[in-house]
């Protein structure tokens, strides 16, 4: 199976590290982050400093920090930053500050069908011969855009994307990552993991989309499911998401994001919960969505040993 | 007789058709339909509630007793008097705001706030003020629910909010929630709750219904 590379994901103000170095304003807290993931192997540092449920971020206060930001994450390590922010002023006051002598181009994360100002992503992207991440999970409708239903939905989306950027950007197929989504497991009662993975074959399979990546959301995943084993289920989707094409992940290199073994049980497991999620003939989608609940829930709690005494 | 504890326990595992099947027998011996409902699901439901906000219950299970919990609802309804409907706890309409097609987090809480006996209007995703408003006309909403995953759309719920002001429907009450909601940002605009969780947004529900 080939690599799957890394984009840490812990400059996040969901982790109380992050969120510690943003209260301070603390350039060390996030050069430390910046290094340890290099060090664990990213391929790329994420940068996430907008509002979470723990803290208040005014979009201001972000584009304020960006210019000191950015410099000395890339004085702490070479690694080429991912730009994580839903707005367009975020990105365009990061490709400013970023010095492109002193790391390979960034990756702009993330436009998708729902984002206003594509236009603008589009010039930004192709001044800055940036990377992108291509939210493919929603799809493009003539007035907006809507959550994509099946897994045709995501692949007519990526194409859509790809051919926008290489006409409108000038973007080479290997510069484009493409998210086919991936929500968290426990809660997937509409089969989104199977259209996602599907997604992946139906990608893989186009000649036309040869040499771009394929990346997920990994830290989501295992969501709502016991601590002990979320590292263990997000490296079982690696293995079988990897199998079918994926190359990339955004996610907590301290989880050691590689791909389990195929034979592992988890892999197996998974894979089993999945294949139980598909809706047999005439069933409904939320009869087989609530089977695979039932069987994701039956492998991690499988070794919980409610009735022991310690 | 029925056994409540027992009912509670089949609700608390998931299993749908247990729960059903106790609550038609209950029914049929003619238990006063509002008692199933509260002591029987509604009861069960808030033991479910407090255990996932503490996290001794994982998504999954929360989502499978919640889909016994609408099996046994659903067994009820026939048998619900006007008397008994009137009772209800509180109407919520509830959608992910404009421009904001992200909807896992509102599904959940659309779900424990229907176990916790209100009725409950999902909209869907990507809704305006207009759409909410004509909802919240009718199905005559007590409280409107509103979601955001981004930034970039998180500030339109202010936007509903000011112009319920202006509208006919000027006292409408408001909870939010998302992944970069805080209760800071809902102060901020306005909002009557902030619903961090799916728990702890039907506890804020319930504190809003008792103020009406």
């Amino acid at each position: 199976m080939n690599k799957i590379g890394v984009i840490g994901d812990l400059i996040n103000s969901a982790y109380g590290r992050a969120r510690r170095a943003w209260a301070a304003k603390d350039l060390e807290g996030y050069q430390k982050l910046a290094m340890s993931q290099t060090q664990q192997g990213s391929d790329f540092i994420d940068v996430n400093i907008d509002s979470t449920t723990r803290v208040s971020v005014k979009k201001e206060e972000m584009l304020a920090f960006l210019p000191d930001l950015i410099p000395a994450l890339q004085e702490a390590a070479t690694t080429p930053l991912c730009f994580d922010n839903p707005s367009f002023d975020f990105h365009k006051v990061a490709m400013e500050a970023y010095d492109f002598h002193k790391s390979a181009p960034p990756i702009i994360n993330s436009i998708a069908a729902s984002r206003e100002q594509l236009d603008d992503f589009m010039g930004l992207i192709k001044q800055y011969n940036a990377s992108v991440i291509v939210i493919a999970s929603e799809k493009l409708m003539k007035d907006g855009s809507a959550p994509c239903e099946t897994a045709e939905d995501v692949y007519e989306t990526a194409k859509q994307f790809v051919d926008m950027l290489r006409t409108k950007a000038n973007t080479k197929n290997n510069q484009i990552f493409i998210d086919p989504g991936l929500p968290p497991v426990g809660a997937d009662t509409q089969g989104l993991v199977n259209m996602g993975l599907d997604a992946i074959k139906l990608m893989r399979a186009d000649k036309d989309l040869e040499g771009i990546h394929i990346s997920v959301g990994l830290s989501n995943f295992a969501w709502g499911i016991p601590k002990q084993l979320r590292a263990t289920m997000e490296r079982a989707y690696l293995a079988v998401a990897g199998e079918l094409g994926l190359d990339f992940s955004i996610s907590n290199p301290d989880h050691n994001p590689t791909p389990l073994s195929l034979d592992d049980s988890y892999v197996t497991g998974l894979k089993d919960a999945l294949q139980q999620g598909r809706p047999m003939d005439g069933e409904a989608m939320s009869e087989a969505g609530f089977r695979q609940a039932s069987a994701i829930l039956a492998l991690v709690t499988a070794d919980d040993d409610d009735d022991d005494d310690w | 007789m029925i056994d409540y504890a027992e009912l509670n326990q089949f609700l608390y595992e998931g299993k749908a058709k247990k729960v059903v099947e106790i609550v038609q027998q209950a029914l049929d011996d003619g238990i006063p339909v509002s008692e199933v409902l509260s002591e029987g699901l509604i009861a069960g439901m808030a033991v479910l509630g407090e255990d996932f906000k503490h996290n001794i219950l994982y998504v999954p299970e929360v989502l499978i007793a919640a889909r016994a919990m609408k099996s046994g609802l659903n067994a009820l309804k026939p048998y619900l008097s006007e008397e008994d409907k009137k009772d209800k706890k509180g109407v919520i309409v509830i959608g992910t705001v404009k421009g904001d097609l992200h909807d896992i987090g509102k599904n959940l809480v659309s779900m424990m706030s229907e176990g916790a006996g209100y009725e409950v209007y999902d909209l869907g995703v990507d809704q305006s003020f207009e759409q909410y408003y004509e909802a919240a006309v009718k199905y005559k909403a007590d409280i409107i629910g509103m979601s955001a995953l981004l930034t970039t759309t998180m500030p339109y719920m202010k936007t509903v909010i000011d112009k319920f002001k202006e509208s006919d429907l000027p006292n409408m009450k408001f909870v939010v929630g998302g992944a970069p909601i805080n209760k800071e940002f809902a102060d901020e605009i306005g909002a009557d709750g902030y619903g961090a969780d799916a728990a702890s947004t039907v506890e804020v529900l319930n504190r809003l219904m008792a103020a009406v």
